[in-house]
């Protein structure tokens, strides 16, 4: 029953219960009823419950349901839910992304320091320096350098990963003179023990 | 208001001025009022693919300097009186003129023709500069070797920069034979890295040597490959919808060809 979907945390206010949104509404459901069982007397006063659903979405059914859990505990009076509408994940944490809607072109370099996604093909002659991951939506034909700044857990990833040279951190390889058949599929490049390894994505 | 066209390529010998010079007689053969400029300062050649080189007398560099009125500097062709030149000098250098200037002289010519086509220089310095400065639209050459196409890449996204979008393509000096046999790089190949529209594909042809040496356009001739094909884009440039050319030769054109009908 240790799922941790339901989390209980306390502040000035009253009481906040994290609903985890990867979680199936049944389990949380009874995993909430559970914590109830567990809590036994504690919320005695009138305690103002503020219910917080991260993504998921509550249909009108679903809500009664919650609502009626609480409603058989004792003590808790106000229920207010709380949608986290923001849908991508905090900027701060993954590093800002920057998308270039075009091909990128010989000559030309998109320098930036967190990922760079583009939708549109890198051109040979054309450079890709991330300070992160790199991710390219079409044909990779350039030179690509993710984790610029030595982060060894970036990758670089295309639609068709064709380049000249990739670079992650401090590692470099470069296409093999013979031109290999490359699969009609995505593939992935990141680093394992100072190499950089090409799977399929 | 005419339209300024410039032709550029980044790579040397790719064709820029071969294709401006049958481009810009093509244009008049339909009946427009075209001026070519040759941009190429110090270097000038498209005089002389054009049979005109004994006329000069003035050049651009005397028209952006003063020397002379633009209209004395214009120099009409020997086949069509709706085609003029206005050639390079020969004795200064690219930096003789700058984008503004050039843009100036673009604007003064619009008003007197329907095409201004501009022969770029090899290269990305300011004589490409000075060409694109005033230009409306772009045709990008090119040849099916992978050096031709990088630097069409790098061209194209320059252009882009300057705020030409949209330019088209033009691959020159395609050998059908080589390309069935894979030696050569094949077309789709190259419209899928440049990702721009294709104009039209000129075929490989001795004739283009014979008619740059006797001034003569091959777009003139109606027995050549290349002429029909220049002739094509002619028309595309236009508004046209012409399918492109089959460059497969048939059968019965082979045969045509040996007993002597082509």
């Amino acid at each position: 029953m240790q799922n941790n979907g339901v989390v209980f945390k306390g502040d000035l206010e009253g009481l906040i219960i994290i609903l985890h949104d990867e979680f199936d509404f049944s389990v949380i459901k009874d995993e909430l009823k559970s914590k109830f069982i567990q809590a036994g007397d504690f919320f005695d006063d009138d305690m103002i419950v503020r219910i917080k659903l991260g993504r998921r979405h509550l249909s009108l059914k679903e809500k009664k349901e919650l609502i009626k859990i609480f409603k058989n505990q004792n003590g808790i009076s106000v229920i207010e839910f709380i949608n986290n509408d923001n849908r991508f994940v905090d900027s701060k944490e993954e590093g800002d992304t920057l998308l270039i809607k075009r091909t990128v072109r010989s000559g030309q370099t998109i320098r930036f320091e967190g990922n760079i996604v583009i939708r549109g093909d890198v051109n040979p002659g054309a450079e890709i320096v991330a300070g992160g991951d790199i991710v390219i939506m079409g044909y990779f034909r350039g030179i690509g350098h993710a984790g610029a700044k030595g982060d060894v857990d970036a990758t670089i990833s295309a639609f068709r990963l064709e380049p000249a040279q990739l670079r992650i951190a401090n590692c470099i390889t470069r296409a093999p003179d013979i031109p290999v058949n490359s699969p009609d599929t995505p593939e992935i490049a990141f680093l394992k023990e100072k190499h950089i390894i090409i799977d399929h994505l | 208001m005419g339209k300024c066209i410039v032709i550029t390529s980044g790579k040397g010998g790719v064709g820029k001025t071969t294709t401006s010079a049958n481009l810009g007689t093509g244009l008049a053969k339909l009946g427009k009022r075209v001026v070519l400029i040759d941009a190429d300062i110090g270097l000038r050649n498209l005089d002389v693919v054009l049979g005109l080189e004994n006329r000069i007398v003035y050049d651009i560099v005397d028209v952006v300097e003063g020397n002379c009125r633009l209209e004395q500097a214009l120099i009409k062709d020997k086949r069509y009186s709706s085609l003029c030149l206005l050639p390079a000098a020969q004795t200064r250098d690219k930096t003789a003129v700058n984008p503004d200037q050039m843009k100036e002289l673009c604007e003064k010519l619009k008003k007197d023709f329907d095409y201004i086509v501009i022969d770029s220089p090899a290269g990305i310095e300011q004589g490409f500069k000075n060409a694109i400065a005033g230009a409306d639209r772009a045709l990008v050459v090119t040849t099916p070797e992978v050096s031709a196409v990088r630097d069409a890449d790098r061209i194209i996204g320059m252009l882009e920069a300057e705020g030409l979008y949209d330019p088209e393509l033009i691959i020159n000096r395609v050998r059908i034979d080589m390309m069935n046999r894979g030696d050569m790089m094949n077309i789709e190949d190259m419209i899928e890295i440049l990702a721009i529209k294709l104009l039209g594909v000129v075929p490989e042809d001795e004739k283009i040597v014979i008619s740059t040496n006797k001034g003569e356009p091959v777009v003139l001739s109606d027995s050549s490959q290349s002429g029909e094909a220049f002739w094509n884009i002619t028309r595309r440039l236009e508004g046209e919808e012409i399918p492109l050319i089959s460059l497969e030769e048939g059968m019965l054109d082979r045969f045509k060809r040996i007993v002597g009908l082509r």
